[in-house]
């Protein structure tokens, strides 16, 4: 049966898929859709979680226009890498220059879960990276600098599909405090450059004010943020030692930038 | 007055010495019994291994820390287990050898009500031909897995350095020297730090360096890779591992069985059956670990080794070892109170359980040899272990009849901390953490992952974590104020 391809900008492309463990009808099926799903797309190959099913399997058109069956494909020889143009279903309309190996070696199981392994060459080797890559959560864009993929982004923009590369939901609570203190400090450092323009000192007194709401504010969001992220470790069962410390570290990090922004904003800043 | 025994004084082993003889106070004995007279905080030996530091900073003595606590400490290293005692006497005990300078090769029988098997791995380094022998690492390569061999390798990697500096070009090969290893996480890390201290040295453009591993795709880790949020972005394990190769230049030999080193050469069998080799001037390759290799016996003297080991020597605790094929594999299947089924006062923490199977996919090569990561669990996990089998053993010496705590690494995260250089503004690193170790299924359909558990922090702020770690660790482990308070 024919399925929806997945487009940018949804986020599901970026599941890592799971390998298969049932070589059973329901892989069977699963690759009938992607076969006729490919074949309604004209697509040389497609990779199970274009589909948003996110199994390690992909289909690929041989050079002799033969389907070969991909489960739980991995790389382990590579030779000669080159820069060439690709495209693919999930960026429509994009053309970019990727860099893929031309030799590769490849192992998989076939539908019945047996492991073989085949070399392919060229366009074929290109393909099959291409595909193996979505297996493992990574797009095209991840073959990018972050100079081109931001390109694509204002590219794509520009055709009315808004989003971002990579971009997730999952994103942890404790990051927003980080976010706040950075903001916070940003606008801390924006009030140095007022005794450059020769500002009064009503004003001078008025951005001294912001940078000490800004210092207070700032450590009372990392507490929060130390707070918050021991709860949050605490709630991954015995996934303790090295969160902590990492978490500590960041709060280190961000009262020390604290600690010398006010010292700063204290020279220059306040009024004398 | 019971007396618990522990086998091994490392992560899992220390770990579970100190915390019982908290517990128990002076009311019950705690004896360790380890042929080692350092401690070593072994996630360091990987600066060791570069130059970055020296031996002494990641190890320290033993002895005074464990009188100290009052902890008997004998060095010496266990032979044989006599778990239902002997002729005359019900009383279980263990053979051990002595092997510091007072009186070496002396043995002792040691009785004990509760024992704790936490010896970790023998380095096999036997079982690639080459790679060395029953005495332990060969002529060929290098290695970073004890603080001795890491200081060996500093050595050899200065000499490439003098070699590149007078111009003749040097290949580094890091990596795995068996189709059955684990710890690619600490050959990972070796390889950024050579590639970093090359760099630092100026003679990075004469060096071609490559990574050698059994696992199927680079950043498998044994634990079938890791899908993580990065700075709030969605990545996979493999992207990002070779994104980081790529961009430093160093390239990668994947699913390889090495089965023979020469000097400057190995051959390694691949995945898909052919047969390769690769020169190299400098190898650091880690071996595969087995048990320590103890003989179990019954109380008329017949070998009951069977019982209570695996045939890869590591010791059978509460697991499922019969879970069959990589479809049947269930979270279940893991050990949670890590107790030997037949001997209850006996229990195993660390590397030294026998786990019921592999984490990531299981894969041979169309000849027949197995090519997989072994399941990891070193650090963190194995101090959790070391932890819930004392407070189990506390308990049940206080009248509990069945352990009360558990530690299974389908319900345990973990995390790993990844760094290259050791200065204070030039290092990064990657801190990784995953949850649950072995993934389930059926909670988290898929991967088997949490990804809200799972979380990766790429730059200086991990990197500062490593070196953080390493003293926290050392302060806890020398059991300075506030030791207790300090998370495994």
């Amino acid at each position: 049966m024919i399925q929806e391809i997945i487009c940018f900008p949804d986020e599901r492309i970026n599941i890592a898929s799971a390998d298969i463990r049932d070589f059973d009808e329901t892989l069977w099926e699963l690759i009938d859709d992607l076969k006729d799903t490919a074949e309604a797309h004209h697509a040389q190959g497609i990779a199970a979680i274009q589909i948003a099913i996110p199994r390690s399997v992909v289909i690929a058109k041989t050079p002799d226009g033969e389907w070969v069956e991909c489960i739980n494909p991995r790389i382990i020889k590579t030779k000669n890498r080159s820069l060439s143009p690709e495209s693919t279903l999930y960026l429509p309309d994009v053309i970019e220059d990727i860099p893929r190996y031309e030799k590769i070696t490849l192992i998989y199981q076939d539908r019945y879960g047996t492991q073989r392994s085949l070399n392919a060459e060229g366009e074929f080797a290109r393909l099959l990276q291409r595909k193996i890559d979505y297996t493992f959560g990574g797009t095209l864009a991840n073959r990018l600098d972050k100079k081109n993929r931001q390109r694509v982004e204002k590219k794509l923009f520009a055709q009315g599909i808004n989003g971002q590369f990579n971009a997730t939901s999952k994103i942890s609570k404790r990051e927003y405090f980080k976010s706040v203190i950075s903001k916070l400090l940003f606008f801390e450092a924006l009030t140095w450059l007022a005794p450059l323009f020769h500002a009064s000192q009503e004003r001078l007194l008025s951005f001294w004010h912001y940078d000490i709401f800004a210092t207070a504010a700032s450590i009372v969001l990392i507490i929060g943020y130390l707070i918050y992220s021991k709860f949050e470790a605490d709630r991954s069962v015995s996934c303790t030692g090295c969160q902590v410390v990492s978490f500590t570290a960041v709060a280190v990090k961000y009262f020390l930038a604290m600690a010398l922004f006010c010292t700063l904003s204290y020279l220059v800043v306040r009024p004398h | 007055m019971a007396r618990l025994v522990v086998m091994g004084g490392g992560v899992a082993g220390h770990t579970a010495a100190t915390f019982a003889k908290k517990m128990l106070g002076s009311a019950h004995e705690v004896v360790v019994v380890t042929p080692n007279s350092n401690w070593n905080w072994i996630p360091s030996n990987i600066w060791v291994g570069v130059g970055g530091m020296s031996k002494e900073e990641v190890i320290f003595p033993l002895a005074p820390v464990y009188k100290k606590a009052g902890i008997d400490y004998r060095q010496a290293k266990a032979v044989a287990i006599h778990p239902e005692g002997k002729e005359g006497s019900d009383t279980p005990y263990i053979m051990i050898e002595y092997t510091d300078q007072t009186k070496p090769g002396q043995t002792e029988e040691l009785t004990y009500d509760y024992l704790i098997n936490a010896t970790g791995p023998k380095l096999n380094f036997a079982a690639t031909p080459g790679l060395g022998d029953a005495n332990g690492l060969g002529e060929h390569t290098v290695s970073v897995c004890t603080a001795d061999h890491a200081e060996h390798a500093a050595a050899e990697l200065q000499k490439c350095i003098e070699k590149m500096k007078r111009g003749e070009k040097q290949t580094f090969l890091i990596g795995t020297g068996h189709g059955m290893c684990t710890c690619q996480g600490a050959a990972f890390e070796y390889i950024f730090n050579v590639e970093h201290t090359l760099k630092e040295a100026g003679v990075r453009d004469m060096a071609q360096i490559i990574f050698i591993t059994n696992e199927s795709f680079l950043g498998d880790f044994g634990m079938g890779g890791i899908h993580f949020n990065m700075g709030g972005f969605a990545m996979s394990s493999k992207v990002f591992a070779e994104s980081l190769y790529a961009e430093r230049g160093m390239d990668w030999i994947l699913g390889a069985h090495v089965n023979k080193v020469e000097a400057g050469k190995v051959t390694y069998e691949s995945l898909d059956g052919t047969m390769d080799e690769q020169t190299f001037d400098f190898a650091m390759l880690i071996p595969p670990f087995a048990g320590v290799g103890f003989k179990a016996f019954a109380k008329d003297g017949s070998d009951i080794t069977a019982t209570l080991f695996a045939p890869n020597g590591f010791m059978k605790v509460d697991a499922n070892y019969n879970a069959g094929a990589y479809e049947n594999w269930k979270p279940s299947d893991w050990p949670r109170t890590l107790q030997n089924p037949t001997y209850k006062n006996i229990f195993a923490a660390g590397i030294a359980f026998a786990p019921p199977h592999l984490i990531s996919k299981p894969m041979s090569s169309p000849n027949g040899t197995p090519i997989n990561p072994t399941p990891p669990r070193t650090g963190m996990p194995s101090a959790m272990m070391g932890k819930a089998v004392t407070m189990s053993i506390v308990d049940m010496i206080k009248g509990a009849p069945e352990p009360t705590h558990t530690a299974c690494m389908a319900e345990m995260g973990a995390a790993c901390v990844a760094s290259a250089g050791k200065g204070l503004f030039n290092g990064t690193a990657a801190a990784m953490t995953v949850y649950p170790i072995v993934p389930d299924f059926e909670t988290y359909p898929g991967t088997g992952r949490n990804l809200n558990g799972t979380t990766g922090e790429l730059g200086l702020a991990a990197h500062w974590v490593k070196h953080i770690l390493h003293f926290v660790f050392i302060w806890k482990a020398k059991l300075r104020p506030g030791w207790t308070l300090i998370p495994e």
